[in-house]
């Protein structure tokens, strides 16, 4: 390995590179060479320990904001049919206060442009409204947001797999996973046994996914898996029926993952 | 790094590879504080920490005697290097078995919403964090602490966004972080 360069403390100073490392985003080399001083330097270790305080309090802070759209929501936890609905409410919502807004100024008018007063009140109602309105309007972009995270639930790749008979021949099934979709389901069809031990087994041999407690329901197993796991090639998932603390083979199911063309 | 600081893990290196056991024990010492922040910050899951720290002074040592570092004097780069392997090795472990659970795999979930100690420490520092920001005042020195510690930016870029010259930075800088270690070291030191 070539040696690195040395750093000096007016370097790390002037590059921030403290507070850089700790929120990741220094490029590998320069993250390398800053961890092979920090390592041995106990003035940048305070200074680190300082900027993971620091940095973990304004995080806190950002969280505690009351208005924000989750930037990744729980997708798994939103019924689509309370969405739709709150969309259409929102619709029809948003459209309320525009006829007030109109109605308020409409008031106001007639009541005569030399009543300041009364116009002034109107338009305090009127602006009140309009604050409604724009709450409103807020609403429905975040049951729209939410909604079209819902939809992305409905479209995660599934795929029914069958067991292969006497070993790994053939590739199985295929499951076409779109480019965006952030989790894969298989779904097996098992019998007998309430849980169930699980291997996910790459074509190179390598166990890329395991799970020792699977409860399977009235139907069978289901499982999802992230779709970063499974970029496309051949898998086996190796399911044994868990009984105590015995296991016993109840089936191997060989599929393929291919990629759909981005659109 | 410290003056002479090369120099000082040439010797241990050396001492260590000629079978010193007490320039380990130095070994540990020195090094132990760098390797636990580096694989904290390669994602290696606080409860982890003290089984990962073990193994990588393990592996230093068993390598040291074996007289495996070529050029002593680049002992800091050495750990360095073991530390971020044992945590990366970590997290991939991790991603490939994640505890027991539902059935359904999630992955990849922050080390830090696992760790109630680290969620008590941002709740704490969030409380000082606000003291500072409310005693800086204006909007856009608030900016600039979001900028450099969530956002890590670097600081032409914060310079440029926020059209400041690199003294007014400096300054910025200088006024928040005194300010935060006077409220640190009266809350946590007395």
């Amino acid at each position: 390995m070539a040696r690195r360069m040395s750093m000096d403390h007016d370097q790390i100073e002037a590059r921030a590179l403290a507070e850089r490392y700790v929120a990741e985003t220094l490029p590998s080399a320069e993250r390398e060479a800053f961890e092979e001083h920090l390592v041995d330097c106990p003035r940048c270790l305070d200074q680190v320990d300082e900027a993971e305080r620091i940095r973990a309090g304004l995080a806190a802070l950002e969280e505690e904001r009351p208005v924000r759209l989750p930037a990744r929501p729980d997708v798994a936890r939103l019924p689509v049919r309370r969405l739709a609905l709150a969309l259409a409410a929102g619709l029809v919502i948003g459209a309320v206060p525009s006829l007030l807004v109109l109605r308020a100024l409409q008031e106001a008018r007639g009541q005569g442009a030399s009543a300041h007063g009364a116009v002034a009140e109107a338009q305090a109602r009127a602006a009140a409204v309009e604050r409604s309105l724009r709450e409103e309007r807020q609403a429905r972009t975040n049951a729209e947001a939410e909604l079209a995270a819902a939809e992305q639930v409905q479209s995660l790749p599934v795929l029914a797999l069958a067991e292969t008979r006497g070993g790994d021949e053939g590739p199985g099934p295929s499951l076409r996973i779109p480019p965006g979709a952030p989790f894969a389901v298989l779904a097996v069809e098992t019998g007998g046994y309430r849980l169930y031990a699980a291997q996910l087994i790459a074509s190179d041999g390598s166990v890329i996914w395991r799970e020792d407690r699977l409860s399977a329901n009235a139907f069978g197993v289901a499982v999802a898996l992230p779709a970063r796991l499974l970029p496309p090639g051949g898998y086996r998932l190796v399911l044994e029926g868990v009984s105590g603390d015995a296991r016993v083979a109840a089936g191997r199911f060989a599929f393929r993952v291919t990629a759909e063309p981005a659109r | 790094m410290e003056q002479g600081a090369g120099a000082d893990g040439e010797r241990l290196a050396r001492a260590i590879a000629a079978g010193d056991r007490r320039a380990e024990h130095d070994l540990v010492e020195r090094f132990q504080r760098g390797v636990r922040v580096i694989l904290r910050r390669a994602g290696a899951s606080p409860a982890a920490l003290d089984d990962l720290e073990q193994e990588v002074f393990r592996l230093a040592i068993v390598r040291l005697r074996e007289g495996a570092l070529q050029d002593p004097a680049r002992l800091a780069g050495f750990m360095a290097g073991i530390a971020r392997n044992v945590g990366l090795r970590s997290v991939r472990e991790r991603v490939r078995h994640p505890a027991a659970g539902a059935g359904v795999a999630v992955q990849d979930s922050p080390a830090e919403r696992d760790d109630p100690l680290g969620e008590l420490l941002g709740r704490e520092q969030a409380t000082l964090v606000r003291q500072v920001l409310d005693e800086l005042g204006g909007e856009r020195d608030r900016e600039v602490l979001r900028r450099l510690y969530l956002l890590g930016e670097p600081r032409e870029r914060i310079c440029a966004a926020l059209g400041l010259a690199p003294r007014q930075l400096d300054h910025v800088l200088s006024r928040a972080r005194q300010r935060y270690r006077a409220l640190y070291q009266r809350k946590f030191t007395g």
